[in-house]
């Protein structure tokens, strides 16, 4: 499903991904986990198409397409889904207005035909139930006011409407507490399908006690420098990523 | 253009001893004799063109202009501001009626209130319209008298020479209009139009605007206002579409507890300039003033918005609020705000914001990782940040159209 090779990426000059691997399959959760600085946001940013970042190397494919190619928009489109890290707040509109736009605007890129008022509302208040979501929130502008955790649970909620076979957590995780934290991951897992997939982003292994991957990457220094089971990442919890740090610089020297 | 600016000036300065002119009328006109030709060099008029419109654009018109054409499908039908018969009696007690026929038959009326409302006797062109205005539109409204619905007034604004609309509200009265100034025959010229407020005890008015006199023609107007006691003047103005445009806003708050709101939207493109400036001063204590203006400029456009408050020596525990947006849409378009606060008075409240920028780029990119294509999301973007100020208009036909030509421009 995605298929990236040898990634190299910048931002105003700077490298950040320094020849990045990764295949992910339908079906799979991937965990990416690393210090900061590592690249993690990065590869998130480039894979949903953010133009601040130059990819400089390599080669990108999604469902067979190169994404590399393709604007923002023709991503998400073609279920490409990522949840920010940061959710955006944007005064002055709605979040009605955005959510139907972007349902609206997917679908038309699909070749689907437009959802009727009474099927979008039956969606909203299905998958916002799905975050436990509070209705009132809809009424507001996008992120306008909402708390981190509310944000959060927004980014899932959108998820959730726009159905993407690829969905990148970007350290969803971060800011929430423990309830907000089952809640997201148990809508994260309601999604879950033999035919979609999920790379999380996170700091922290905590998230992964809910949201249980097939595999944890750890990235460091704009590479993944190790892949392992569901284990890895309590491994990590334990012992830090010093000791990683130091094979890897040993592996990039040798 | 057979005249020159300043040996029109001249003439009209020397007819103006003659006793068919108002006091007031003479003053202004020799005022406008000193003041002379705008240029660039005068403050006022720092970012205007003025100078260049002058040249091409005819400014005054020297034959009479041929009668207006009615305008069916409004309320009032056409107001005739030139027609020495047009009066509208309301059997409740309000009218508006044209100036000649306030001239014919009720000059007292007229000579009580006409010119005296202060200007800031530092541009020209008010000065003129003060001076030279016979056309216009009177409006009373008699003591505790509310309109309950506004007044709708399609003006296609024929003529080139100055028009004065005066309103005059007395105690505890109310009214609301809503105003379009529309292409008209498209011929090219210079509008000089002001509108002089004359607001007593209690009384409210409420004047919802929209300025769209087209491609060929510029308009310099005038609110000249003098708000009494707890009075309230509620001003919403919508410059869409114009070669140039300089609105003056000299708003007086006299007595006590009196309130002004401007409340503006700025939209040029092309090579148009619109050009917006208050002059807002607080003689009085315990008044309160709301200035909300937003620009967003296209192509090669200017808007420039530039405010100032006083707060004279009197005027304690003033409240005054200005804030001014700007955007920017295209690499060559400008906007410009300049706030100016001068403050003599001691226990005052004032605070005044100007920002200027692009579309945020992190709230598009927001927006296309979800799906919706850069030009709409650019669009619901630019529609978010004129929002806050058109849902401050009621709900209602000048809105919707507003609404509409703004959705018109960006697709």
């Amino acid at each position: 499903m995605l298929n990236i090779k040898n990634l190299h990426a910048e931002i105003e000059g700077k490298e950040i991904l320094k020849g990045l691997n990764l295949n992910v399959k339908p079906g799979e959760v991937h965990a990416i986990m690393g210090p900061n600085g590592s690249g993690k946001s990065t590869l998130a940013s480039v894979l949903a198409g953010k133009e601040a970042y130059e990819v400089t190397q390599g080669q990108v494919h999604f469902n067979g397409k190169n994404l590399l190619e393709m604007a923002p928009e023709e991503r998400a489109g073609d279920g490409l889904f990522l949840a920010f890290q940061y959710p955006v707040e944007i005064p002055g509109v709605s979040m009605m207005n955005f959510l139907k736009t972007s349902i609206q605007e997917v679908r038309k890129y699909r070749g689907q035909d437009p959802l009727n008022a009474k099927d979008f509302l039956k969606l909203v208040k299905e998958r916002q139930a799905l975050v436990e979501l509070d209705k009132k929130l809809a009424n507001r502008s996008v992120n306008e006011g909402f708390s981190g955790g509310e944000k959060k649970r927004n980014e899932v909620f959108q998820m959730a409407m726009l159905e993407p076979t690829l969905a990148i957590l970007d350290e969803t995780d971060s800011g929430l507490d423990i309830d907000a934290l089952r809640i997201v991951a148990d809508g994260v897992n309601k999604l879950r399908s033999p035919s979609n997939a999920f790379v999380v982003i996170t700091h922290y292994q905590r998230l992964l006690d809910y949201i249980v991957p097939d595999v944890v990457h750890v990235l460091y220094q704009g590479r993944i420098v190790k892949t392992g089971p569901k284990e890895l990442a309590l491994e990590l919890e334990e012992k830090g990523y010093d000791w990683l740090k130091l094979s890897a610089t040993e592996q990039i020297e040798g | 253009m057979s005249i020159s600016f300043d040996t029109w000036l001249n003439q009209a300065a020397k007819e103006a001893s003659s006793p068919k002119v108002l006091g007031r009328q003479s003053e202004a006109l020799q005022r406008a004799k000193a003041l002379g030709k705008p240029t660039l060099k005068q403050e006022i008029w720092k970012y205007a063109p003025i100078e260049s419109l002058l040249n091409e654009l005819p400014w005054f018109q020297e034959a009479p202009s041929p009668k207006p054409v009615p305008v069916p499908g409004h309320s009032l039908g056409s107001w005739q501001y030139q027609d020495v018969a047009f009066c509208h009696k309301d059997p409740s007690g309000w009218f508006v009626a044209s100036l000649p026929y306030m001239a014919m038959h009720q000059p007292e009326m007229l000579h009580h209130f006409f010119g005296a409302a202060p200007t800031r006797e530092d541009d020209v062109f008010a000065e003129i319209n003060t001076g030279h205005a016979q056309a216009g539109l009177f409006f009373h409204v008699p003591k505790g008298l509310h309109l309950n619905a506004p007044l709708s007034w399609l003006d296609k604004g024929p003529d080139l020479n100055p028009v004065r609309c005066i309103f005059h509200l007395e105690e505890d009265a109310s009214m609301a209009l809503d105003y379009r100034l529309l292409e008209g025959n498209g011929l090219p010229g210079l509008l000089n139009h002001a509108w002089e407020i004359h607001l007593e005890r209690g009384a409210k008015l409420s004047l919802r605007r929209k300025l769209a006199q087209g491609k060929e023609r510029g308009l310099v107007h005038h609110t000249l206002a003098k708000l009494h006691t707890k009075s309230c003047l509620e001003m919403h103005t919508s410059s869409l579409d114009a070669r140039f445009q300089r609105l003056n806003y000299f708003v007086d708050l006299c007595e006590e507890e009196a309130h002004a709101a401007i409340i503006g939207l700025q939209v040029p493109e092309f090579q148009q300039h619109i050009n917006t400036r208050v002059d807002l001063r607080h003689l009085a204590p315990n008044c309160t003033s709301h200035q909300e203006y937003r620009s967003i400029s296209r192509g090669k456009a200017q808007a420039v918005f530039s405010g100032k408050i006083l707060v004279a020596r009197d005027a304690q525990k003033t409240l005054a609020y200005q804030h001014a947006a700007g955007l920017i849409l295209d690499e060559q378009a400008k906007v410009y705000a300049k706030p100016v606060l001068e403050i003599y008075a001691d226990d005052v409240k004032c605070s005044h914001g100007a920002t200027t920028g692009q579309l945020d780029e992190e709230a598009l990119f927001y927006l296309r990782a979800r799906g919706i294509s850069e030009a709409l999301a650019q669009r619901m973007l630019t529609e978010a940040f004129y929002g806050s100020v058109l849902d401050k208009l009621p709900q209602g036909s000048l809105k919707d159209e507003i609404e509409n030509d703004l959705r018109k421009k960006w697709s």
